[in-house]
């Protein structure tokens, strides 16, 4: 039995091919870097949001987001200041818009995250001070706020932040240091 | 130097972070001075609580699910899964159903309007009407079987038949039709009935009336005497005679 192909006018096999082909050779472009910058999506906005299940909320729509708009990426080379810009914005827009805040699930409450203190007291303490911690960097700048999560993240030197962000080493070095002492004066 | 000298240099060296080096005269007096060493140490052990809580808090666990998920969403995400999708029959199901109730709807609006006669259509209907209204009045005696005609100024109006006619004969002839407002119809339906009854009154009458009867009336001229005029001296002089008779 013969198959039919239906083919319409302007468009012919070889360009679906070749289109099918650059498709496939950029989701695999983009799976490549998913792996590499998945987690460090995720942690960005775990870090702002202190939330596991939004942080994977988040951090997947700005996966989505990015992959949506790959092709518009001159520079892939900045693929992962690009994806961290935008997980962080969008954790920053879920963090205001959400009035549940408060009742969430934090890292400081989670207790195989935190090896609970031996008394009660140096619990509540903890928590106490966790909770003001909090407090402390939800009131940073967001330029400050970033270079701080980004440099608490395991395996980034203050270089590769710079390097993340585009900006000079100083004021990586500058923004950090503001953002430690803000911190400091807010706990102490 | 004083200690309150170096408060603040003690301040930034901690904040600096634990591989920053102090400056040598700071260094001398840390060793020197045991109230400053345990403020800076207190400084640093307050950067560290910060420090190890952003790190656990920015260094959280990946869930398993997470790439999984993440491939699963691309691939929905992919352009020939969203071809696939949108050549797919039922992904046009909605949009079709929708499509069809709209042109429905805009069918039956476009026949109710088309129903409806224009405001030239309208225009014309009440020119014939007033037409007839003349011809009527012109001639009483077909005043009592021609239809009633009112002509409503409204433009936008419902169509009504004031006179429902259940002849084929006459509804075949012209009988015209008037536009009405919804609310007004029973009430030209009773200016109407009122119209008719008063138009076959005045034409009873007028047929009743003989022609003679219409004529002017003959009056006969009023018949007076001759007048017998005298002079008034004299008139008086008879006057005082027929006192003195009396007497």
């Amino acid at each position: 039995m013969q198959e039919l192909v239906l083919i319409q006018p302007g468009r012919t096999a070889e360009t679906d091919l070749q289109r099918n082909a650059a498709e496939a050779a950029q989701r695999r472009e983009f799976e490549e870097h998913l792996a590499e910058c998945g987690p460090l999506a995720f942690r960005v906005a775990r870090g702002v949001l202190r939330n596991t299940a939004d942080a994977e909320d988040v951090a997947q729509d700005a996966i989505l987001r990015a992959y949506r708009r790959f092709d518009k990426l001159r520079d892939r080379g900045r693929f992962k200041a690009w994806l961290v810009r935008i997980t962080f914005r969008l954790a920053l827009d879920r963090a205001k818009s959400s009035n549940r805040r408060q009742h969430r699930e934090t890292l400081w409450s989670q207790p195989e995250r935190c090896p609970s203190p031996p008394t009660a007291e140096d619990l509540a303490a903890a928590n106490q001070f966790r909770s003001r911690l909090d407090h402390a960097v939800d009131e940073l700048p967001e330029k400050q706020r970033l270079v701080l999560l980004l440099s608490a993240i395991e395996g980034h030197s203050l270089e590769e932040v710079a390097a993340l962000l585009n900006i000079p080493m100083g004021t990586v070095k500058s923004r950090l240091f503001f953002a430690r002492k803000q911190l400091a004066e807010k706990l102490r | 130097m004083t200690c309150h000298h170096y408060k603040q240099a003690l301040l930034e060296l901690a904040a600096a972070g634990p591989e920053s080096k102090p400056d040598p005269k700071l260094q001398a007096h840390l060793q020197t001075c045991s109230s400053c060493r345990n403020a800076f140490e207190n400084e640093r052990s307050l950067f560290a609580s910060i420090d190890s809580c952003l790190c656990s808090s920015a260094n959280a666990e990946i869930p398993s699910s997470f790439i999984p998920t993440l491939r699963a969403q691309l691939q929905r995400e992919s352009p020939a899964a969203q071809r696939a999708r949108i050549t797919n029959p039922l992904f046009w199901l909605p949009a079709i159903a929708a499509a069809a109730i709209i042109l429905f709807l805009v069918a039956s609006q476009d026949r109710r309007i088309k129903s409806q006669p224009t405001a030239e259509q309208f225009a014309t209907e009440r020119t014939e009407s007033s037409v007839v209204t003349a011809t009527t009045a012109a001639s009483p005696s077909q005043a009592t079987t021609a239809p009633i005609t009112a002509a409503v100024g409204k433009p936008v109006a419902s169509k009504a038949i004031i006179a429902p006619d259940k002849n084929p004969a006459r509804a075949s002839s012209s009988d015209p039709e008037i536009l009405v407002p919804p609310d007004q119809e029973i009430l030209l339906a009773r200016y109407a009935d009122q119209f008719r009854r008063h138009h076959q009154s005045s034409a009873t009458l007028l047929t009743e009336v003989a022609p003679d009867q219409t004529a002017l009336l003959q009056v006969p001229l009023i018949q007076i005497a001759e007048l017998d005029v005298k002079p008034l001296a004299d008139t008086q002089r008879e006057g005082q005679q027929n006192d003195l008779r009396e007497k």
